[in-house]
């Protein structure tokens, strides 16, 4: 197996690495840059845990062949904050009780933060459409829907 | 020494390979060619989901490069969706918005929209495990497909029969005629029924009958049918106990047993037809 050079944005910042081809993005983030905010749980796509962005759109990073993603700009929940200031929909998560064990957390808030820039006025039903592959086993979700209409409204410039 | 624990499916089982990055279908098709060990990968869901579980490949190759594969056209009396078009894609193109509008509004109602910004369709249709849509809603629209290898290059085949491992899905091809398309996804992942239609001065035209989730590989029934709204909803009962007795005993799992699955193909078949009467 030949390893391939991999170039690509994450966070902003340019990275460049030789990967193995059967490597995943998730092993890349987490053991190769240390961005251990990209969680593996289910490990087959379904959970969302591992959701981060690329080019803006959210993606398993468990089951996305690192080899994948070059040249494309890679988000994670690291790279959310801003100068320090957590982003609106990390906000809202925090102060309307979003999570509990937090596990599943950064996967829902990068899918939120995605939805949230394509959809600036979405309705619970889009809004649990896009949750739809972020699953969480503490919440219940009515709080999650809650911080997301209102970190909505936030992003609108309506808190 | 670090010690890790996986299970039976773990992306730490995902053998090594070589990759091919190919940018035209005929260098696919060498590809494919050159050994049996060789697999292609679209979005790679379903890929990678299988080499977790074990399978492994000499080479990989990746279509991304390929633009012939993501191209979506209208030729005058079909529309030709490249095979790596993705579901996203499906949801939102003018084209297919414009000719299949019943196909783009589904298709919002697959998955969740993580998957369907990477699955595509082709992947969806050569996969095909029992609960996907994408077979079901084809066939459904009286959908064929194109395939190339490199022995024989392209050539038009019908979506009821598997797509052999040495061929490359190039598109999916629909008749742009008028055409509606229903489907029941309510009993999802253990039973998914798609029906379509012609439509033809305003009448109701053959009938075609997709049923997933119900086999290893979907199926489908068409009926002859030349009728108005009104006179198929005073119909629907007995097509759809034709439709229900005609189709091979669905197969019982965990999900559902076959007496159960063949009585509610019979009903979601009876409520698709009445709807799309009470539609016309």
């Amino acid at each position: 197996m030949r390893t391939v050079p991999l170039e690509m944005t994450v966070n902003g910042v340019s990275r460049q690495c030789d990967i193995e081809p059967n490597v995943v993005l998730a092993d890349v983030l987490r053991d190769g840059f240390g961005l251990r905010g990209c969680k593996v749980a289910c490990d087959q796509a379904v959970c969302g845990a591992c959701t981060v962005l690329i080019d803006g759109r959210p993606v398993a990073a468990c089951s996305t062949f690192a080899f994948a993603t070059r040249g494309r700009s890679v988000e994670t929940i690291e790279g959310l904050a801003s100068d320090h200031v957590l982003h609106a929909v990390q906000t809202s998560f925090l102060e309307n009780y979003g999570f509990q064990c937090g596990f599943c957390t950064s996967g829902m808030i990068l899918s939120i933060v995605a939805l949230l820039r394509t959809h600036s006025t979405p309705d619970e039903t889009l809004i649990r459409d896009w949750l739809g592959g972020n699953i969480c086993r503490c919440t219940g979700y009515a709080q999650i829907v809650e911080a997301v209409q209102l970190a909505a409204a936030t992003m609108r410039g309506h808190p | 020494m670090t010690m890790m624990l996986t299970g039976l499916r773990s992306r730490k089982h995902i053998a090594p390979f070589d990759l091919a990055w190919p940018t035209s279908v005929e260098e696919c098709c060498a590809w494919l060619a050159r050994s049996a060990r060789t697999a292609v990968m679209a979005g790679g869901l379903d890929l990678i989901d299988r080499m977790k579980t074990g399978e492994s490949f000499d080479t990989i190759v990746e279509l991304s490069g390929v633009a012939d594969l993501a191209a979506i056209h209208d030729t005058g009396h079909e529309l030709v969706i490249g095979a790596l078009t993705t579901h996203d894609l499906v949801t939102r193109h003018p084209a297919i918005g414009l000719q299949l509008p019943d196909f783009a509004r589904l298709w919002r109602q697959i998955a969740n929209p993580r998957v369907r910004y990477t699955g595509t369709i082709g992947g969806n249709l050569v996969s095909a495990l029992p609960h996907y849509d994408a077979l079901p809603a084809l066939l459904a629209l009286g959908g064929t497909a194109t395939i190339a290898t490199a022995a024989s290059g392209t050539q038009r085949i019908a979506l009821a029969e598997p797509i052999n491992d040495g061929a490359l899905l190039v598109d999916l091809r629909i008749p742009t005629s008028p055409r509606r398309l229903l489907a029941d996804r309510s009993l999802h992942p253990a039973l998914a029924v798609y029906l379509g239609t012609d439509i033809s001065d305003g009448r109701i035209g053959a009938l075609r009958i997709a049923v997933g989730g119900a086999y290893a590989r979907a199926r489908s029934v068409t009926i002859p049918y030349r009728g108005s709204g009104q006179s198929l909803g005073g119909d629907a009962a007995s097509i759809a106990q034709e439709v229900a007795a005609t189709l091979p005993a669905p197969r019982s799992d965990g999900l559902a047993t076959s007496v159960y699955r063949r009585r509610m193909i019979e009903v979601l078949t009876r409520r698709l037809l009445v709807r799309l009467g009470s539609e016309m």
